[in-house]
């Protein structure tokens, strides 16, 4: 009733087929893949009919057949492409088409940083909740990605560059990432999530699990910039440790379907969050982000701000959960949600949700909904300005605004390139 | 605004209802328990209803027994599951041999609470269910009421008067804003609904008195099934108050109401309700689940329709009144106050339809939790394609006392129409110290200042109240939040 029965949807059905076969050339422990698509099996991909899919289907899964990808395929970029997808100055990249790491195009490894495939990490169950089968999906197909180890005390000052590049029309690409910081650790991941082939449709399933020990600070991008037919749904799985920082950006601008979850849990008291987030949708794109905080712990602050901007046809989504269990005194949570429906067929669904069961906290979070604001367009056409480049001055500040909380010059050079170009392609 | 004439008047009126509504021509009557399709022909025949109005209530059970889910599991409330075939769905009046035979032998803990809210002595003795043949001497003033409402035009009588004497319009409006069909315990109302109030104002009328009905609960373990319907023509107003600030004597459990409001062009429903049913003991036993369905229509342009609530009773609340903006310029409005206490659960807020150009909605809701009470804000903002430049704006503040209890906000905003603009704001908190600080240093107890503290947290909202309601309500939630702060 409340899910599509696995066997009924015709990609779950091609997982179920294809994993006998593939599972003796996957990493890791082969009885807990098969637990894992037992759970996804049981469990069923989610519908509009539960609460947490009411504004996202997954029609298009059932439209078309996705089976796990080949590792390989041909048409590989170059280094100079790779670069220039990613457009992280001085990062380290690392590559991997269609689920598998590509040596050839990307960066020798620092140390504390190896690959899935090598490090044997046993698939778990983090993060799978009730409408959370995709990730049990993830577990038990997943191929490959990185495993982080960053010592304690150690800061790496080079930012990450993870590349996830799909293409093949009907691959379906799992991809897992594991990040643990020990204490006092700070490191800076970007995964750039893109097509290889604009013209195939591909379904990406990209789980990424931190751990943020004491005092460490993550910096955690994630930009789905895939081709037009694209489904992405990605997931980040996050526990922040005593006084940790968890700093997130989460953009979208690429995909037919595009849905990036966050799912941050408190560990200890102390912690901070800051979630941020844009989604640039025109066309018929759809572009979700859910968000669940969990404050278990006291003294705990949370920022989130998320802004959209939606143009034809396109349907944007924000979710934000923020619990504070009993006990989870001074916390501090604020959550921001902005949506800006540039035309007569956009269509922006928010819910920002508050579950508080601790009487000595700060929560607030508030939601609008509307078009640019006249009388500031007014203001600059008073100016000299053409309509176009009024709106386009405006929308440049609304999304600068947002890329400015970050900290980290690289990763907001990366996401600035990308918001960059999809302004420069605004029609009027 | 209302002297004590027109308070009296109000009352009066309420009194004619309850000696000639359906509590007289009940008496003695009692179905078998449970629910099926003989129980529905008994409750229509025992009313003489028209076969129309039979065909629709089983038409209705029909469809309550197909709805595959069941009571709906969507809100953030629990309880043991409901035995449909466990109830009664008609029955008289409780005996009065077995009521107290004056307010000596009412529980103590009821009178001191009618003496914090100030209820006239005699009006006590109805809520406390003595025995007494004429409360009131109001048959001539009620008399005299109706007939200057009848002078205008005006119908406000109960439901079966309506279906007896005004066929046509219940016809017409009768589930015609929540179809027979709507939702779990709409469909049951629609099947077995006994009895309650219809008012219609005709064109162009200003009603000249606030209506009101004080609901009552009547015999034990019976299901209350009102089912009202307001109906203001075009040009016309009327402000309509629904329950009573004074815990009432009952020992039901399930209370599954219908409202329906319509306004036509340039009118405008005012609808205000107090509700303080039981809310069980302490330790959350007995107390009354309300679950309620509440919806306006605005059919003409700029009708206007007003849903203001103070809820402080009953275990569980469920309850969403909506407004349906169907017609351009229309304007919904939503101001509540739910106060739970204990083990109190309250899932409650507004759904707002916008459905024409230029429609406006305001949303004003506070949520107060205390003791290990749980307390949740949902509402809906929906802007249609059509709904050229609406307006939203939705305001929710809860306010947590003790940290047993929850506070909580789902608010589900959905935009299809580019030149609307939504707005909304949460906020959650506790009575500051200093807050408190400050009152107990000029001398006031703890719980006068929490009253205080928390009477200015809702202040936006009591502030829509009419008089009637005002004083009263804010009594109460001083009162329902006794004991909540250490």
């Amino acid at each position: 009733m409340m899910t599509t029965p696995a066997t009924d949807n015709p990609t779950a059905r091609a997982h179920a087929e294809a994993f006998a076969g593939l599972v003796s050339s996957l990493p890791g422990d082969a009885t807990a893949r098969q637990d894992a698509l037992t759970r996804f099996k049981a469990a069923g991909l989610p519908t509009r009919r539960v609460e947490e899919w009411k504004f996202t289907g997954l029609d298009a899964l059932s439209r078309k057949v996705f089976a796990p990808a080949a590792p390989a395929i041909t048409g590989s970029p170059s280094r100079a492409q790779i670069e220039a997808i990613a457009g992280v100055p001085g990062a380290i990249h690392a590559v991997f088409i269609n689920g598998s790491f590509d040596a050839s195009l990307s960066d020798a490894l620092p140390a504390g940083v190896a690959l899935l495939s090598g490090a044997s990490v046993t698939p778990t169950a983090t993060g799978e909740g009730r409408g959370q089968s995709l990730i049990a999906l993830n577990a038990a197909f997943m191929r490959d990605g990185v495993v982080i180890d960053v010592a304690d005390g150690a800061r790496i000052e080079q930012p990450l560059a993870l590349v996830f590049l799909a293409g093949g029309d009907g691959a379906a690409v799992h991809t897992r990432n594991v990040v643990r910081l020990g204490s006092g650790a700070a490191l800076q991941v970007v995964e750039i999530h893109a097509s290889l082939n604009a013209a195939g449709a591909t379904f990406s399933n990209a789980v990424t699990e931190a751990v943020i020990g004491a005092g460490a600070r993550l910096t955690h991008a994630r930009i789905a910039a895939e081709g037009k037919s694209a489904l992405h749904h990605s997931h980040a799985a996050v526990s922040i440790g005593e006084g940790g920082e968890y700093v997130s950006f989460a953009l979208s601008v690429g995909g037919e379907l595009t849905r990036q979850e966050s799912d941050v849990r408190f560990a200890a008291p102390g912690g901070t969050a800051r979630l941020y987030g844009a989604y640039l949708g025109r066309g018929r794109q759809h572009m979700d982000h859910t968000t669940r905080v969990r404050h278990d712990h006291p003294g705990c602050a949370t920022e989130e701000l998320f802004k959209g901007a939606l143009d034809g046809e396109a349907h944007g989504v924000f979710q934000g959960l923020i619990h504070v269990a009993p006990h989870a005194i001074k916390t501090d949570a604020r959550q921001r949600n902005v949506n800006l429906l540039l035309s007569d067929r956009a269509v922006a669904d928010a819910k920002p949700e508050l579950e508080i069961l601790a009487d000595d906290v700060k929560c607030s979070h508030g939601a609008t909904v509307g078009d640019l604001d006249a009388d500031e367009i007014f203001y600059l056409r008073a100016r000299g300005l053409s309509p176009d480049a009024a709106r386009r001055l405006l929308l440049t500040g609304y999304v600068e605004d947002l890329i400015g909380r970050l900290d980290d010059a690289a990763i907001a050079a990366a996401i600035k390139a990308r918001t960059d170009a999809w302004l420069g392609e605004e029609q009027p | 605004m209302s002297t004590p004439d027109s308070m009296d008047a109000v009352r009066a009126v309420t009194e004619g209802e309850y000696k000639y509504g359906f509590v007289t021509d009940m008496d003695e009557d009692r179905a078998p328990k449970g629910l099926n399709t003989d129980i529905v022909r008994f409750i229509s025949a025992r009313k003489n209803e028209p076969e129309w109005l039979l065909d629709w209530r089983l038409k209705a059970y029909q469809r309550w027994l197909g709805m595959a889910d069941r009571d709906p599991k969507w809100a953030r409330i629990s309880h043991p599951p409901i035995d449909f075939q466990d109830l009664y769905y008609y029955s008289a009046p409780k005996s009065k041999a077995d009521a107290p035979k004056s307010l000596d032998e009412v529980d103590p803990e009821l009178l001191a609470t009618y003496d914090k809210l100030g209820i006239p002595l005699r009006e006590r003795e109805v809520l406390a269910g003595v025995a007494v043949d004429a409360v009131f001497d109001s048959i001539s003033v009620a008399t005299t009421y109706k007939a200057k409402l009848g002078e205008l035009g005006i119908i406000f009588c109960s439901m079966s008067e309506a279906v007896r004497e005004h066929p046509d319009l219940v016809k017409k409006y009768l589930g015609s804003v929540v179809p027979a069909a709507d939702n779990f315990y709409a469909c049951l109302n629609s099947a077995v609904f006994s009895d309650g109030s219809f008012v219609y104002i005709p064109k162009g009328v200003r009603c000249p008195m606030e209506l009101s009905t004080y609901f009552r609960i009547n015999a034990a373990q019976t299901g209350q099934f009102e089912r009202t319907l307001i109906v203001a023509d075009a040009g016309s107003y009327v402000s309509y108050l629904e329950g009573c600030t004074a815990p009432m004597r009952d020992e039901n459990q399930l209370h599954a109401a219908v409202v329906e409001l319509v306004a036509l062009e340039d009118a405008e429903i005012k609808y205000s309700t107090v509700q303080n049913w039981y809310p069980g003991d302490k330790d959350g036993k007995g107390g009354i689940y309300n679950f309620v369905t509440k919806r306006g229509a605005c059919r003409g342009a700029r009708a206007k329709i007003s849903w203001t609530q103070v809820e402080t009773g009953s275990a569980i609340t469920w309850k969403y009144p909506s407004v349906l903006l169907e017609a351009e310029g229309s304007i919904g409005e939503f101001y509540s106050v739910a106060v739970t206490n204990n083990l109190q659960q309250a899932d409650t807020g507004t759904k707002m339809f916008h459905l024409a150009p230029n429609t406006r909605s305001t949303i004003i809701s506070k949520g107060i939790s205390a003791g290990r009470s749980q307390n949740t804000y949902r509402g809906l903002v929906r802007v249609a394609p059509k709904a050229a430049n609406a307006r939203n704006y939705t305001q929710c503040d809860s306010l947590l006392i003790g940290d047993a209890c929850g506070g909580h906000t789902t608010p589900y905003i959905e935009v299809r129409n580019r030149s609307a603009r939504v707005e909304h704001e949460a906020t959650a908190s506790k009575i500051s110290d200093d807050q408190l600080f400050y009152c107990r240093a000029r001398g006031l107890g703890t719980e006068d200042a929490v009253s205080l503290i928390v009477n200015g947290f809702c202040k936006e909202v009591m502030q829509k109240l009419p008089m009637e309601f005002a004083v009263e309500a804010q009594k109460l939630l001083g009162v329902s939040l006794e004991g909540s702060v250490g």
